[in-house]
């Protein structure tokens, strides 16, 4: 187990090597840079100013010696300073993580607490009304845009209603948990909407498999209610693909959860990547990737490991 | 075990009880709620990362400026200046500035302030991103950067008058109108230890001292900010105790006013005019913006489209009328040339009405071979793209479409990637405004390196009499207009939401990166 973990920590940090040598070269061909959001192409900036800056920020050195430099810093725990806020990026992205990681947090444990029993119960009446009915609302939250969602929601509980606030965090003068939890209502409901189609799709699936299983039928012969039956046995056999699949949505929420964060004003790390990337803000971008990277591979890791804690027949080699 | 798991669940609602009740809102506060539809970056006003608008409008709150602009700069009202006048045969203004301004510290500020950051602008070692005006001032070199301390031309004559000596005859309302909105006081007590070079790693950034009309308490990175009322402020303060700035998408720039969440949206509360029944069906009061100055133009790239006929029939394809139902409906004019309707001088004349057998006859003459060209545009300008190329097709002008971010559009237009941009502006009655988006010292996207136009844009900054000034100013207008380095599409007013809970609000003046916030009265 021990030299299981080692071995994947050091593949997760080639990985992250990987990752953030291609987003570096990416970001060097992207047309624009942090000079021409200042100005430098509006004609703000003399030339000789445009060419001191670009020099004071390294903009002047080839792309693998400015990834160099970066990767040398970062190593010493040193990610920049970002071009647009002036202060260190582990400062921003300190300040950003936390809500980031409430909401998608929250989010995801939602669709996995609704879309778990909905998705059992779908599978354990196959073509029943609820069977359909559950079918639907998957198809609706897996193709549904996220920015039509958001705006519909804004539209009907926020202002028809007047149920939750639109936007930001908290209100201000007010740190208390029941206000926070009045902000999270709205994006946390959109990101647990779009998440559980999947997994109610990949619950019923994996139980309809299971459920057909003999040793459930001798179960229930012993005299056991079927929600035992469900539960203790036929649930564990199938938890380990829909953990998969609720593991496997954490990059893919990452990223959706941009969009909503950027809608409904969350101050999260997914909308500070999208005003990065508009602003060419390279120190901020990779901090931002990086980040992005260890949590994807960290949620790997543990992926691996629970499978193995749920299922016996796993081994660690 | 279940008892356990009892007195774990009571536990753990009572903490969360608590933790609800725990702070709530102070309802004693007056707090306005303001939202910002791109985020703000740092306090430094002359290192931003951005030049928009909307950081200005920031930067307006936190640092004074010479003067407050309103009406597209058609009126002028004192801030940390009282009073200005030319002297030395127009080649010198003299500030007079309040005698009772001063820092968020409470020190004053003096005219030495003033000069202190003229001089750290034009300093060789700075490391700020601008210059704003330095290159104006004797004493400087074409980009502003300081020769010769003893004839620099900012000079405290004393502790409240201010005087700047320019290289050539200049009007000091012409001056306030260009550079008032990105000259902003520094104070001297605090940076001037700093060296130069070093200026931008000063922690001065992170909790600014000015002598604003409000001083930073809090932000959220990128996201929240929190100010108050400057205690010091000279023109004293509105009514209320908290300004909070928020970023939020412009998608939901209607249903935050609609619900009461914002009062006010950076640059005046505006929505489209699609948006305005909505608005008004659903209580709100929605008034026409009193200026139409926001000037939508089709970037040319000089290099891309050499030939001056080609660009003249890019020109006389377009339907104007079209772009405007389209885009702005009742609310713009055509543009004929980059000056407003409002001002004297504007030239109905230059007007290039829609004439496609006039753009296919110049295009024969230029023998166009059909060769394609692009135009880069952000996605919010799309319609108007869509239209564009359609027009230009029935000409029979090949147009391709790329939907870029403002920096790849300038950018691409700069390297030659693209031939075209569409682009938008907000106009002022500086008879020279546009001149700023396309200075000819240094780089511009349209590679506009023309000596006559240069000449034109030397006598017209230096004439101080007002008929030859806009006999020079329409003569230059006819002259851009047979170059078409840049096409005039139209002139915008907006819509803006008059807020309800708040009062004494100059939207007018939001446009021109000023907001009244000393005067806001939370009803």
């Amino acid at each position: 187990m021990v030299r299981y973990l080692y071995e994947r920590i050091l593949s997760a940090m080639l990985t992250m090597f990987i990752v953030t040598a291609i987003i570096y070269t990416l970001l060097s061909l992207v047309q624009g840079s942090a000079l021409d959001v200042m100005g430098g192409s509006g004609g703000e900036m003399s030339h000789a100013d445009y060419e001191a800056i670009r020099h004071n920020l390294g903009l002047d050195l080839p792309v693998w010696a400015r990834y160099g430099q970066w990767l040398r810093n970062v190593l010493r725990g040193d990610f920049g300073v970002s071009y647009r806020y002036g202060v260190p990026v582990g400062e921003v992205i300190a300040q950003r993580f936390g809500p980031s990681a409430l909401l998608i947090g929250t989010g995801l444990a939602f669709a996995v607490l609704l879309g778990l029993p909905i998705g059992i119960m779908a599978a354990h009446r196959p073509g029943s009304l609820w069977d359909r009915l559950s079918s639907f609302f998957a198809l609706a939250g897996m193709t549904a845009p996220r920015f039509i969602i958001c705006i519909t929601f804004i539209y009907f509980f926020s202002f028809k209603l007047r149920l939750t606030p639109s936007m930001g965090m908290h209100t201000v003068g007010n740190a208390s948990f029941g206000d926070l939890v009045i902000h999270l209502i709205l994006p946390v409901s959109i990101i647990a909407f779009s998440k559980m189609g999947y997994l109610i799709k990949q619950t019923r699936s994996a139980c309809l498999e299971v459920f057909q299983e003999d040793y459930l039928n001798t179960a229930r012969a012993k005299g056991l209610s079927e929600t035992e039956v469900i539960l203790k046995h036929g649930l564990r056999t199938a938890v380990a693909p829909i953990l998969t699949q609720a593991m496997a949505e954490i990059p893919e929420l990452v990223g959706s959860a941009a969009i909503v964060e950027k809608i409904f004003g969350w101050p999260g790390i997914g909308a500070l990547m999208i005003e990065a990337i508009r602003n060419r803000d390279v120190p901020l971008i990779m901090g931002v990737t990086l980040v992005i990277a260890v949590v994807v591979l960290l949620a790997n890791i543990f992926l691996d490991i629970a499978y193995g804690l749920l299922d016996p027949r796993v081994s660690y080699r | 075990m279940k008892r356990r798991l009892r007195a774990h669940i009571l536990a753990m609602s009572l903490a969360l009880a608590l933790t609800a009740c725990g702070r709530g809102p102070d309802t004693s506060e007056k707090v306005i709620n303001m939202a910002f539809t791109t985020a703000w970056g740092s306090f430094n006003p002359y290192y931003s990362s951005s030049t928009t608008m909307y950081e200005l409008s920031l930067y307006d709150k936190i640092f004074d400026k010479l003067v407050f602009t309103d009406l597209a700069g058609a009126e002028i009202l004192p801030r940390a200046a009282d009073r200005w006048e030319s002297a030395g045969d127009g080649t010198e203004a003299v500030f007079y500035l309040n005698q009772n301004a001063s820092w968020s510290d409470g020190q004053k500020v003096t005219a030495h302030d003033w000069v202190f950051t003229a001089r750290l602008l034009a300093d060789p070692a700075s490391a700020f991103s601008t210059r704003v005006f330095t290159h104006i001032l004797t004493g400087t070199n074409e980009n502003g950067v300081l020769l010769d301390a003893e004839t620099f031309g900012a000079e405290a004559l004393d502790d409240t008058t201010l005087k700047f000596t320019f290289k050539e005859r200049t009007d000091p309302e012409d001056f306030l109108l260009h550079y008032n909105r990105r000259f902003l006081v520094l104070p001297e007590h605090i940076l001037g230890s700093v060296s130069p070079a070093d200026i931008l790693k000063s922690d001065f950034w992170r909790n600014p001292v000015g002598s604003g009309p409000c001083v930073y308490v809090s932000q959220m990175t990128g996201s929240e900010m929190v100010l108050a009322p400057n205690p010091h402020y000279h023109l004293g303060g509105g009514n209320w105790d908290k300004l909070v700035l928020r970023v939020l998408d412009s998608s939901s720039r209607l249903t935050v006013l609609m619900s009461g969440e914002i009062d006010q949206i950076e640059l005046g509360s505006s929505i489209s005019p699609n948006d305005k029944p909505i608005a008004e069906a659903n209580g709100l009061t929605v008034r026409d913006g009193l200026v139409r100055n926001f000037f939508m133009d089709v970037l040319i790239n000089e290099n891309g489209i050499p030939d001056r006929r080609i660009r003249q029939a890019l020109h006389y394809a377009i339907d104007k009328d079209a772009i405007i139902e389209a885009a702005a409906k009742d609310v713009a004019d055509p543009a004929y040339g980059y000056e407003m309707l409002n001002t004297e001088y504007y030239d109905p004349s230059l007007a290039f009405p829609r004439d496609i057998e006039k753009a296919k006859a110049l295009l024969r003459e230029a023998n166009y071979d059909g060769r394609l060209y692009t135009i880069a545009f952000a996605s919010k300008r799309e319609n108007i793209a869509a239209l564009l190329t359609q027009q230009w097709k029935e000409a029979g002008i090949n147009v391709e479409m790329v939907i870029v971010d403002v920096a790849t559009m300038f950018s691409g237009l700069t390297s030659g990637i693209y031939d075209l941009g569409l682009s938008g502006h907000s106009a002022t009655a500086y008879s020279l405004w546009f001149e700023g988006e396309f200075p000819a010292n240094n780089t511009n996207a349209s590679f506009i390196m023309d000596p006559a136009r240069a000449s034109y844009v030397d006598r017209i900054g230096h004439a101080i009499d007002k008929e030859e000034k806009i006999a020079l100013v329409k003569e230059y207008q006819k002259y851009l207009a047979e170059q078409t380095w840049f096409i005039p599409l139209y002139f915008a007013g907006e819509y803006w939401v008059e807020p309800t809970r708040v009062s004494n609000i100059r939207g007018s003046a939001s446009l021109m990166c000023n907001d009244n916030v000393w005067e806001w009265y939370v009803n």
